[in-house]
C-alpha cells in the first residue's frame, strides 16, 4: 500500500471498518510511513478531542425525572376501570374521584390517620440528622489548667527522625 | 371489598413499604449482632527520660467494632497525623491499617519563605488484645528522650447496641488533657466491609462477571469469569480488575462510595497484556458506575462496558 | 395483564434509560441547549409506545438513535432553514493528502463545538454518531437510513469540513498574535 491508498483509506482505518488484509496492509506502510502517521494521529487527535468537547454536557434533572415518569403510567394501568390513560401521558382521568367514596366513617378517618402517621414517620427518617462522633466527656474541673509537663509543643523530642510504628506484647 | 376500598388498601401498603425506608435496615436482625461487642482504645502519650516515663496525657475511644480513630499532634514547628482504620478480623485479633503522615518545618528559604519537610507512611498490623501499638511521632533516636504514643485494645464489656435496638453511640474520653491541647483524638464510624460486583458488558449484554468481598481503602482483584454468552474475544482474553473502595462519604438521601481501579486483559498464559487502564469514580451505594472501555480492549468489535456495583457487605451497618 | 405490564417498564428502565445520556448528548449537538430536552422527550416517548417492536438483546442505543434521528427529522429540521447540501456523488471520499501539519492541538471544547456547530447537519449527524458515539458504518446506515457509502462519504465530508473550520478559527488568532509579535519587536529596537 502506498501514502495515496493510505489517505483515501484513512476514514475505514481509524474507523476500524477494514477487511483483515487491507488492515495489515496498512499497518505495514504505517511503520514504514512518517508522514501517513502523522495524518493518522492528526485525525485521531481531533475524535479525540471532539468526544471530550461534546462528552462534557449532562442531562438537566428535570428532564431525567421527566423521562422516568414516561413509564409511571403502568401504576395508572393497574387501577383498571378506575384509570384511562389518554395518548398525552400527563393527563389522566379517574372515575374513582368522580365516583365517590362509600366507606363507613370510622374506617374511612382510621386509614387516614394511618396513612398520616406512617407518611410523617418517612419523612422523620429521610431528613434524620447523620450521626458521626458523639459524647466527648472532659476530665474534672480540678485536673484542667495544671501540666505535669511544661506546655511546649515537644519539639525537643524531634531530632528529625521519621515517625514509626509498631507493636509489642503488654 | 369494594374497588374504591381496595385502592385505599394499595396505598396504605405502600407508604408502609415506603416508610420503612431505603438505607440499610439497622442490624437488629441477627442475634449475633445483637451481641456484638465494642472496642475501647485506650491512647497514652508518654514522656520517657533517663528512664523516668511521664504520662502526657489520656484518652479512650470506644465503639464498635470497625471504628477509626485519628491521633494528632500538633505542634508550632511539627504536625502529625496519624489515622488508624480498625477491624476485627478474628474473634481476638483486629487487623488495624495506619496511615501516618508528618510535616516538620525544616526552614527557611532564600526568600524567607518556610520550607516544610513531609513525610507519608502506610502500615498494616495484626494486634492482638494482648499486644500495643507503639507509636513514635519522632522516630527513633539515640537519646534518652522520647515521646511515644501506646495504643492498647481492649474488648468491652458493653455491647455494640442499646437494648433499645439502637448502637450505642461512639465516645471519647478525656482522662488527661494534653498541655495547650497539642495532642488530640477524633474517632469516627464508617462501613468498613463491602461487597463488589463487576461485569463485563458486550453490545449491552452481559457477558463476565466476578463478585468478591472488600475492605474500605484495600485493593482487591477480580478476574472476570465469561458466561455462555461471551464472545470467543473475551473467553481467550478475560479481565482482571484491581479495585479499591478509596472512600465512604455520608450523604443524603443515600451515601457514597468513591472507587479506582485498574484493568488489564490476560492472555491466555494468564500474563497481563499492555496497555492496561484505570479509572475512577463516585456513586451511590448500591448504583451500578458504568465505564466505556471500547477502545481498550482487543476485539473484533462490539462496545464494551465496565461495570460494577459496591454493596455493604452482609451484616455491615450504614449508621 | 399486570405482570406484563409492569415487565415491559422493567425492561424499558433496564434498556433504554441507561443511554439517556448518550441521546441527550447526541440531540444537544444536532439542535442546541434549549431544544434539546424537547428532542429527548420525544424520543423516549415514541420508544415507549413502540418499546415492543424492539427485539430484545439488539443494541438498545442504536435504536434510540435512530428514533432520535427520526424526531429530529420530523420536528427540528422541518422548522430551520437550511439549504440543502449538493452532495453530488453520494460516495465520493476526499483523501487525507493535506493534513501533514499537526494543526489539530489543543482545541478548547468551546472552539470545537462553535465549528461543530457550522458543520452541516447531515455530515454532524455522521462524525457524532461515529467519533463520539462510536457506532459502525452498519449501524449509521441504519440510524440514517441510507446507504453505507453514503455514511462513508458523510463522515469522510464531516471530518474535514470540522478540521478545515477549526483551521480558519486558528488562523484568525494566529495572524492577531504575530501582529502583537511584531509590535513588541519594535518597541525593543526603540529601547523600550
Amino acid at each position: 500500500m502506498d501514502c495515496k491508498e493510505f489517505r483515501e483509506i484513512l476514514d475505514l482505518y481509524v474507523d476500524e471498518e477494514l477487511s483483515p488484509e487491507a488492515l495489515t496492509a496498512a499497518q505495514i506502510h504505517l511503520v514504514e510511513c512518517h508522514a501517513c502517521r502523522r495524518v493518522k494521529n492528526t485525525l485521531l487527535t481531533l475524535r479525540s478531542n471532539l468526544k471530550v468537547a461534546v462528552s462534557q454536557h449532562q442531562p438537566p434533572p428535570d428532564l431525567v425525572t421527566s423521562v422516568w415518569r414516561i413509564t409511571e403510567s403502568r401504576w395508572r394501568k393497574y387501577l383498571g376501570s378506575l384509570t384511562r390513560v389518554t395518548d398525552d401521558f400527563t393527563q389522566t382521568r379517574s372515575r374513582f374521584w368522580s365516583g365517590g367514596i362509600r366507606l363507613p366513617a370510622p374506617v374511612f378517618a382510621l386509614l387516614f390517620m394511618a396513612m398520616l402517621t406512617f407518611g410523617i414517620l418517612f419523612m422523620a427518617e429521610l431528613f434524620r440528622p447523620v450521626k458521626n462522633v458523639k459524647n466527648v466527656t472532659t476530665p474534672p474541673q480540678s485536673e484542667r489548667g495544671r501540666p505535669s509537663v511544661e506546655a511546649d509543643d515537644f519539639s525537643r523530642f524531634d531530632h528529625g527522625g521519621r515517625a514509626s510504628l509498631y507493636k509489642v506484647p503488654r | 371489598m369494594s374497588t374504591p376500598t381496595r385502592i385505599l388498601f394499595i396505598l396504605l401498603l405502600s407508604l408502609v413499604f415506603l416508610a420503612s425506608s431505603d438505607r440499610p435496615s439497622r442490624a437488629m436482625n441477627s442475634p449475633q449482632s445483637v451481641n456484638a461487642k465494642r472496642i475501647k482504645f485506650d491512647l497514652t502519650t508518654f514522656e520517657e527520660r533517663e528512664g523516668r516515663r511521664d504520662l502526657i496525657s489520656q484518652t479512650t475511644v470506644e465503639g464498635p467494632e470497625g471504628t477509626d480513630f485519628n491521633i494528632k499532634l500538633a505542634g508550632a514547628r511539627f504536625q502529625m497525623n496519624a489515622r488508624f482504620l480498625t477491624d476485627l478480623v478474628a474473634p481476638n485479633t483486629l487487623k488495624v491499617r495506619a496511615d501516618l503522615n508528618t510535616r516538620r518545618l525544616y526552614g527557611q528559604s532564600e526568600r524567607n519563605l518556610p520550607l516544610y519537610e513531609e513525610d507519608s507512611q502506610r502500615q498494616a498490623l495484626q494486634l492482638g488484645f494482648d499486644e500495643k501499638m507503639v507509636l513514635l511521632p519522632f522516630g527513633r533516636n539515640d537519646s534518652s528522650d522520647q515521646l511515644k504514643i501506646e495504643i492498647s485494645p481492649i474488648l468491652s464489656d458493653q455491647t455494640a447496641y442499646l437494648e433499645s435496638g439502637q448502637r450505642r453511640p461512639l465516645e471519647i474520653k478525656i482522662l488527661k488533657a494534653s498541655p495547650e491541647g497539642v495532642i488530640s483524638v477524633e474517632a469516627s464510624k464508617t462501613p468498613h466491609r463491602f461487597v463488589i460486583e463487576a461485569a463485563l458488558l458486550e453490545d449491552g449484554r452481559e457477558v463476565a462477571r466476578e463478585t468478591s468481598d472488600a475492605l474500605l481503602e484495600e485493593a482487591r482483584e477480580l478476574i472476570l469469569r465469561p458466561n455462555e454468552q461471551a464472545s470467543r474475544d473475551v473467553i481467550k482474553r478475560p479481565l482482571a480488575v484491581t479495585l479499591t473502595v478509596n472512600q465512604y462519604m455520608r450523604a443524603r438521601p443515600t451515601d457514597q462510595v468513591a472507587i479506582k481501579f485498574d484493568a488489564d486483559q490476560l492472555s491466555e498464559a494468564a500474563q497481563r497484556e499492555l496497555p492496561s487502564f484505570h479509572g475512577a469514580g463516585i456513586n451511590e451505594v448500591g448504583a451500578y458506575l458504568n465505564y466505556d472501555v471500547t477502545q481498550y480492549l482487543k476485539s473484533s468489535g462490539g462496545k464494551y462496558e465496565l461495570r460494577f456495583k459496591i454493596k455493604l457487605a452482609p451484616g455491615e451497618d450504614a449508621n | 395483564m399486570r405482570l406484563s405490564g409492569r415487565r415491559r417498564a422493567k425492561h424499558f428502565e433496564d434498556a433504554a434509560i441507561p443511554h439517556l445520556a448518550d441521546v441527550y448528548r447526541l440531540a444537544r449537538q444536532i439542535s442546541n441547549q434549549d431544544h434539546a430536552p424537547e428532542l429527548v422527550q420525544e424520543t423516549y416517548l415514541r420508544a415507549w409506545k413502540y418499546f415492543d417492536s424492539f427485539a430484545r438483546g439488539t443494541n438498545c442505543r442504536s435504536w434510540l438513535f435512530k428514533i432520535l434521528h427520526n424526531v429530529w427529522r420530523d420536528v427540528w429540521h422541518q422548522q430551520r432553514l437550511e439549504i440543502p447540501l449538493p452532495e453530488g456523488d453520494d460516495t465520493l471520499i476526499e483523501p487525507y493528502y493535506d493534513w501533514e501539519d499537526e494543526f489539530i492541538k489543543d482545541e478548547l471544547s468551546d472552539d470545537l463545538q462553535n465549528a461543530l456547530a457550522q458543520v452541516p447537519s447531515v455530515y454532524r449527524w455522521a462524525i457524532l454518531l461515529a467519533d463520539v458515539e462510536g457506532l459502525s458504518y452498519q449501524e449509521i446506515a441504519r440510524v440514517m437510513d441510507c446507504p453505507v457509502g453514503t455514511v462513508m462519504s458523510r463522515i469522510n465530508r464531516g471530518r474535514r469540513t470540522l478540521a478545515r473550520l477549526l483551521r480558519s478559527q486558528s488562523a484568525g488568532r494566529t495572524e492577531q498574535l504575530g501582529g502583537t509579535v511584531i509590535q513588541t519587536e519594535k518597541e525593543s529596537a526603540n529601547g523600550l
